[in-house]
């Protein structure tokens, strides 16, 4: 297994195009996930001005709610994670050296795994970033901590872990699908932007919950805040097993079309 | 007999219509350079990426070290198939590491076989930045990786200069003289005859001919000759038990000799029958011929 993750990581660690997505992707989700309340604060208290009712302030980054709050937030730039993964899976391709590694002695199954390796890795690095941001703003941000208050919520952190790897499952399925970087982008962002939303919109309730990409960012609901209460809004608090269930379903049909089309294909 | 490297047996691979491999059988045994020959379109590469199990085959079988195949068998075979194929942003170095990682080889066998191909130098060039014949060499060292028994070469020498195309042939010499069994693939008669021990010539996926380079050479000698009494010199062949068919060209005959019978012989005949010849010339491109006829013979 070692020499697996050896191969994967050298293949994409010498690469600058890696880091420098990578390293936006890491600046851009710091920035975010540290600014968004102050940024929101602004835009309350702008509101609060010609309001007849004082909206209190947000505070985002108290335990244990800073876990929902910073999954949700982090949710939206999984995008930029999947085009990493189209864009190293497609290259394989490209260069055609999927084939050259068969030559060599790799198993189709081996090059599956180190693709998977890589999902797990980018995932983890996600998750990594919340949990750093979680646990500096959290400590400065809640007043009485204790251990059950850290832990209490840190399950969305698992459901986060789900929601990325189940959407890199996706873009690195149509990888295999497509095969050219390019066709798969466009591919996944009509998808992803155009096809679901309007499957959603027309299809009756019972069968929209079923379109992936909706279930994966269902996982995660959006937090409630004080304002949302003040308007008697009520959003889900916590993780639903349909959506959790049906995500791991579509990442084990996912993975297996992958790994369908490495082990079926001549190369 | 020497043991059996690489077992093909009725070997199909169909695209549609298109057959490129139409029942192939063939065993490679150890020690051998066999010598894969065909036009453009022949099946050679198709072949070659069947055994390599990259390309899934319609029907048939093959074995490698005669045993069912296994991604594990491959790592005891070097192969470049078509053209290198490599991660362009990656030095030479890293690009090894990746082929020594997969076959499980130590780091410190890379720097033996970038001085073998000449690329040392290069070692930390990215592999976008090499020459056709530098990334040629860098396959070659790709695939000697490991020392592996078995090396299979897909027209090794496209693209390469001259000088490159020499090298070339000779580490390929080299390599084999350390008994390890090499199959090339080639449509360049001249670089089969000059290297392998034995040839398979295939033709529409179809083998057409199977044997050593040596018989196939002393099978077919054909002779160029010329005298001023051409009549004289046509009733002298015809009688002579050592030609097999004789060809009037525009100011020669083209003579072709039985199997045994060389080029010295039918000189010493002409001369002791009191004749002289002003013209002899014998084929230097014997293969080549006996390809072309191969291919243009009815099957
Ligand atoms: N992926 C494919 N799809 C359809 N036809 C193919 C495919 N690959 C090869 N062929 C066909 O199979 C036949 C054999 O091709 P192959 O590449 O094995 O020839 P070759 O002997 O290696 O030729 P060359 O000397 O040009 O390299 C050709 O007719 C080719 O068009
Ligand atoms: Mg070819």
């Amino acid at each position: 297994m070692k020499h697996l993750l050896r191969i994967e990581f050298r293949k994409v660690f010498k690469n600058n195009i890696f880091w420098l997505t990578l390293g936006l992707y890491v600046f851009g989700m710091i920035i975010i996930l540290i600014g968004t309340e102050s940024f929101i604060n602004k835009v309350v208290s702008n509101a609060n001005r010609n309001s007849p009712i004082p909206i209190p302030d947000f505070s985002l980054y108290a335990f244990p709610y800073i876990w929902h709050n910073l999954t949700y937030l982090a949710g939206f730039f999984k995008i930029i994670l999947a085009f990493i993964v189209i864009l190293f899976i497609s290259n394989e391709f490209n260069y055609n050296t999927i084939r050259q590694n068969i030559i060599t002695g790799l198993s189709r199954e081996n090059f599956f795994i180190t693709k998977v390796f890589f999902l797990i890795f980018l995932t983890f690095v996600s998750c990594m970033i919340i949990i750093a941001v979680a646990i500096i703003l959290g400590f400065t941000h809640t007043d009485d901590i204790s251990i059950s208050m850290i832990i209490i919520k840190s399950h969305f952190l698992a459901a986060y872990f789900l929601e990325v790897f189940a959407f890199l499952s996706f873009s690195m399925a149509l990888s295999f699908i497509f095969k050219r970087a390019g066709v798969t982008i466009i591919v996944f962002s009509i998808y992803l932007f155009i096809v679901e939303n309007i499957l959603s919109f027309k299809l009756n309730e019972d069968y929209s919950k079923y379109l992936p990409l909706k279930t994966f960012g269902r996982l995660i609901d959006i937090p409630n805040t004080s304002l949302m209460k003040l308007f008697g809004v009520n959003f889900r608090e916590y993780i639903d097993p349909f959506d959790t269930v049906l995500t791991l379903i579509y990442t084990i049909i996912l993975l297996t079309i992958s790994y369908l089309i490495i082990k079926k294909s001549n190369w | 007999m020497n043991k059996k490297i690489l077992t093909i047996s009725n070997l199909h691979k169909h695209y549609g219509r298109i057959k490129a491999i139409d029942g192939i059988d063939l065993v490679v045994h150890s020690g051998e350079v066999l010598g894969i020959l065909g036009p453009n379109g022949s099946g050679k590469t198709t072949t070659l990426g069947v055994v390599l199990s990259v390309i899934k085959p319609t029907a048939g079988s093959f074995k490698w070290f005669e045993a069912s195949p296994s991604p594990s068998s491959l790592c005891k075979v070097g192969a470049i198939l078509e053209r290198p194929l490599f991660y362009p942003y990656l030095d030479a170095v890293d690009n090894l590491k990746i082929i020594a990682d997969i076959r499980k080889v130590s780091y410190e066998a890379i720097d033996e076989v970038l001085v073998r191909v000449e690329l040392l130098d290069r070692k930390h060039s990215k592999f976008r930045t090499f020459s056709l014949g530098m990334k040629q060499r860098l396959a070659i060292a790709s695939a000697l990786l490991g020392n592996p028994e078995v090396l299979i070469l897909d027209e090794p020498t496209n693209g390469l200069d001259p000088q490159g195309i020499a090298e070339i042939r000779t580490l390929i010499q080299k390599i084999s003289q350390q008994g390890t069994t090499i199959i090339l693939a080639s449509h360049l008669l001249d670089e089969v005859q000059k290297i392998c021990s034995h040839v398979v010539v295939l033709n529409k996926g179809i083998k057409i001919y199977e044997g050593r380079v040596k018989d196939l050479i002393i099978d077919n000698l054909t002779v160029e000759v010329q005298s001023n009494d051409m009549p004289f010199l046509e009733a002298l062949l015809t009688n002579w038990e050592g030609s097999s068919s004789i060809e009037k060209k525009e100011t020669f005959y083209l003579v072709k000799l039985h199997k045994g019978y060389n080029t010295e012989q039918l000189n010493h005949y002409i001369f002791s029958s009191g004749h002289t010849l002003n013209h002899l010339a014998s084929g230097k491109n014997n293969l080549e011929q006996h390809f072309l006829e191969l291919l243009t013979q009815p099957k």
